[in-house]
């Protein structure tokens, strides 16, 4: 299969072919030869993939060529064949955009080769970033979300807003909410989507290099005597998410804000302002106000860093979300593993919807993941689903019975602990032992 | 006699592929004597800036077909045209361009029969 279109631009006859010749030397190279500057010009269309020209052609001059060729696709590389043996002509050529100057000497031909296959490489590895990236924005596109509750639209709401802005961001949730993929869809949505997503979780770094990982290190006081960029000066012209945000010390604190305020940064033993430009988006556990009244945060510190907050509601708040979000991990798990489609029965349905799901997300993907492996049938019923929450009380609590049902759970808990010995369990729980046979006659437990 | 031209550059590029080294000498024979005589009637004029510019081109078509007695000199008249020194050497070197050009092309047809 043809897939490198490359054109040659030659007046002389015997160079083209020569060219031509050598090029298909390599099969997947589709070779159309010019003699004139303005045929090639005219047939730019046919989207060659390389170029290679003589930089003396009788009709068009090689900058005016050049240019053409730029204006219709600026990443286009242009290789320029020419006897000028001038380097100052190459150095000039580079300037002007093209990608490299192939002197038409004897080792010419086995130069250009080689440069093709770089070329060809390169160009494999660009598409290769262009189809990550797309992936990633459309993973991150905002209709990808899920959740149509309540709560949610007014996350997304926010969200929206703080997208078509540079205003810094600041997350709270409890664990499992989904707060990084809500950073990375603010970031891949908005005008700096194309600059790099920087993610720092401060709670994993030693206190006391934060400050090195945050601004870097310069080369002065670098053991290799190379500076280290840091986490900051990475996510420039970007978005940093910065996770724990209520462990920085004040110190950095002050300087964080220096930093937004000059939008400039100096790294760790370092003099030279270096400028910066980024969108801070902030995570963290328990309420921002609260953490600024404990003294964990400056207050300046508090009203800069904060700009538009967003409470990531828990899941046992986001209604019929839970059920929307399982399938979603149904399917994609289903996908990804190559089986056939599997469904939620009602019961399971109930199951899930009844439970408090105390790590959220993360623990609702993990629970649904191993019921679709349990399941039979393609069905996943209310027995392929095992919860394994460590705060049982917590979890017994969320479930939200009538205190005549607590009332049935706990009795019958203590009968299955005391093997049924009705007078040690009503001197345990306090009640009369005539309350619980009552509720044994009328099969209540 | 020596040859006036050598193809091993060509023959190593074409990589024992003869009809595409026929196809290049054929081509070669069907433009060289047109570029040669475009440098002379350039000289004539005294178009020096046409003169350079036709050398230039004609150049790695003599690198290519091993026409080592014009290397040299092609380079030469590409920079005296170009720049428009030494003038008074050109004639000479020109002549020696058409007679040894025609000494090639004239061996060339011969031993490729055409």
């Amino acid at each position: 299969m043809k897939n490198t279109k490359i054109f040659v631009i030659e007046d002389d006859l015997m160079y083209a072919k020569l060219l031509e010749h050598q090029l298909k030397l390599d099969p997947i190279n589709e070779v159309e030869i010019f003699t004139s500057g303005k045929e090639a010009l005219d047939n730019l269309h046919k989207n060659p993939s390389i170029i290679t020209l003589d930089y003396t052609l009788p009709d068009i001059s090689g900058k005016e060529l050049i240019n053409g060729i730029l204006k219709f696709n600026p990443e286009l590389p242009i290789v320029v064949v020419s006897g000028q043996e001038d380097i100052n002509t190459a150095i000039n050529l580079l300037k002007e955009g093209v990608y490299d100057y192939i002197v038409k000497d004897n080792e010419a031909m086995e130069r250009i080769s080689k440069l093709i296959i770089n070329i060809k490489e390169k160009l494999a590895l660009t598409k290769e970033v262009i189809s990550l990236r797309n992936q990633i924005f459309e993973k991150y596109e905002f209709d990808n979300l899920i959740g149509k509750s309540s709560v949610m639209q007014k996350v997304y709401q926010t969200m929206e807003k703080a997208i078509k802005t540079n205003i810094n961001v600041s997350l709270h949730g409890e664990p499992g909410t989904g707060k990084e993929m809500i950073a990375k869809t603010i970031h891949y949505n908005s005008l700096r989507k194309d600059e790099p997503f920087v993610s720092i979780d401060l709670r994993a770094i030693s206190p006391e290099v934060i400050d090195k990982e945050l601004f870097g290190i310069d080369r002065r006081i670098s053991e290799n005597g190379f500076p280290k960029i840091g986490f900051l000066e990475r996510a420039n012209k970007g978005t940093i998410f910065i996770e724990g945000f209520e462990d920085l010390n004040e110190q950095l604190q002050f300087y964080l804000q220096k930093i937004l305020q000059n939008k400039e940064i100096v790294r760790v033993g370092g003099v030279e302002p270096i400028p910066i430009d980024i969108r801070i988006i902030i995570s963290y556990n328990g309420i921002l106000s609260e953490l600024v009244s404990r003294g964990k945060l400056k207050e300046q510190q508090y009203f800069r860093t904060m700009g538009v907050p967003i409470d990531i509601p828990p899941l046992r708040e986001r209604e019929f979300d839970v059920i929307l979000l399982a399938k979603k991990f149904i399917d994609s798990f289903v996908a990804s593993n190559n089986l056939d489609p599997i469904s939620l029965n009602s019961d399971a349905q109930d199951k899930l919807m009844n439970y408090p799901f105390t790590g959220n997300v993360q623990e609702l993907k993990a629970v649904v993941e191993l019921a679709t492996v349990m399941s039979s049938n393609n069905i996943i019923t209310d027995n392929d689903i095992t919860f394994n929450s460590s705060n049982n009380l917590s979890d017994f609590l969320f479930e939200e019975k009538t205190l005549k049902d607590y009332t049935r759970g706990i009795i019958k808990h203590f009968l299955d602990k005391y093997e049924n010995n009705v007078l040690l369990v009503a001197e345990k729980l306090d009640v009369g032992k005539s309350t619980i046979y009552r509720m044994i006659k009328n099969n209540e437990i | 006699m020596a040859k006036t031209y050598n193809l091993s550059q060509l023959e190593s590029l074409a990589d024992g592929d003869n009809e595409f080294i026929l196809e290049i000498v054929s081509t070669f024979l069907e433009h060289a004597p047109i570029q040669v005589q475009d440098i002379k009637n350039a000289f004539d004029i005294s178009d020096y800036n046409t003169l350079g510019q036709m050398a230039h081109k004609i150049k790695p078509s003599i690198d290519l077909m091993g026409i080592e007695s014009l290397t040299s000199d092609i380079r030469l008249i590409e920079k005296y045209g170009k720049n428009e020194e030494n003038l008074n050497k050109l004639p000479d070197l020109i002549n020696k361009l058409i007679m040894v050009s025609e000494e090639v092309f004239e061996e060339m047809r011969t031993n490729n029969n055409m």
